[in-house]
């Protein structure tokens, strides 16, 4: 078997050779003495092996390691805060559908502002002040005749009290309430 | 010695030593790689640490079918990619300083060819040389002969065949050849 160049430069390369056959290592020896191209070419990477080895090897410096385990450290903590902060991801993730992240984040955002409408109505419209709407209908007649004070019935003359003069009676009224 | 993939195996189970041993092991490697790569000390420091923390996010995607080394180095090499990138518009204002220096040098080694470099001198130009060595070339370059790896594993690693790892090699050595003539080493 005769090897071309190309073979022999691939095969015969500083690292390669540990791993060729004994048969094969004569091939590309013999191979190199004959071939003067290849000759220059195995020259050349002899040559620049020794250029690059003359170069000292790049020491890291001595704190990159302890560098590294610190970052990951705080990754692991986070991811626990992660938890807290996108927990739809997480358990999209855990069951493995693997989504688009855009489409976690915006799941995720449309979770929080329901939440947060829910909080705000719970906090703020859940009172037992009577509403404006419960002012002008009260829920029983009693009411209304002590809010309306000297007024004892209602009618028509008392709507009309109330709309020429509006300061003495503080609620607003509508017509519709006294039918 | 305890195999890297039984510390890949503990990581993925949840052991947070298990990839403090990993880091340990290989991240002279990597930041040999990534000096090599991006050229300076603080770059190479930093494009280490985001990929063994890349490394240690994805550990489940990976197959146990490579070795973790070989795995760990196409992490690293990426984030080198994405390093050069994000940093070569920050560079480009730079350029014109450098360039001068870097023709200040030249014109200075060519007027006193005589003159004996001095070994740290010698190893700053030589490191220069790769660093203007297209990107694929420089990587080859690096890996074939300041990491030791074979062509087979270069090829399994930049997903080509050893075919195009040697041809690649071999511009490379020429295009190096060529860049240091110029420099008068000795
Ligand atoms: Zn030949």
């Amino acid at each position: 078997m005769s090897l071309d160049c190309k073979q022999v430069i691939e095969k015969f390369s500083l690292h390669q050779q540990p791993d060729l056959t004994y048969q094969e290592k004569i091939e590309c020896r013999r191979h190199l003495i004959e071939c003067k191209t290849c000759q220059s070419e195995y020259e050349e990477m002899l040559h620049t092996a020794a250029v690059l080895d003359s170069i000292p090897d790049p020491v890291p410096p001595p704190e990159l390691v302890e560098r590294i385990q610190t970052q990951i450290r705080e990754t692991d903590s986070r991811s626990v805060l992660d938890f807290l902060v996108n927990p739809i991801a997480r358990i999209l993730v855990a069951v493995k559908l693997g989504p688009h992240p855009t489409f976690v984040n915006y799941t995720a955002m449309l979770f929080y502002l329901m939440l947060t409408i829910f909080m705000v109505k719970l906090t703020f419209f859940n009172s037992t002040e009577p509403s404006p709407v419960q002012l002008t209908r009260p829920p029983s007649p009693h009411v209304r005749i002590v809010r309306l004070g000297d007024v004892k019935h209602a009618s028509l003359e008392a709507v009309k009290v109330e709309k020429e003069k509006p300061n003495e009676i503080p609620i607003q009224s509508t017509p519709s309430d006294f039918q | 010695m305890i195999p890297d993939e039984i510390y890949v195996q503990k990581t993925i189970e949840g052991d947070p030593e298990a990839f403090n041993e990993l880091v340990q092991r290989h991240h002279a490697r990597i930041y040999g790689l990534a000096y090599r790569m991006l050229g300076n000390p603080d770059d190479a420091s930093d494009a280490t640490q985001e990929a063994f923390l890349e490394a240690y996010k994805s550990i489940q995607s990976f197959q146990f079918q490579s070795k973790f080394l070989t795995w760990m180095y196409r992490v690293g090499i990426n984030v080198c990619q994405q390093y050069k990138r994000r940093s070569e518009s920050r560079q480009r204002a730079l350029t014109s300083y450098t360039k001068d220096i870097q023709e200040r040098d030249a014109q200075y080694t060519s007027e006193y060819p005589d003159r004996v470099l001095l070994k740290t001198e010698r190893d700053q130009l030589i490191q220069q040389a790769i660093d203007q060595l297209p990107s694929k070339q420089r990587l080859v370059i690096t890996l074939f002969y300041m990491q030791q790896m074979k062509y087979r594993e270069i090829a399994e690693l930049l997903d080509c065949s050893e075919g195009t790892v040697a041809s690649r090699l071999n511009t490379a050595v020429r295009n190096l050849k060529s860049k240091l003539e110029g420099l008068n080493l000795h």
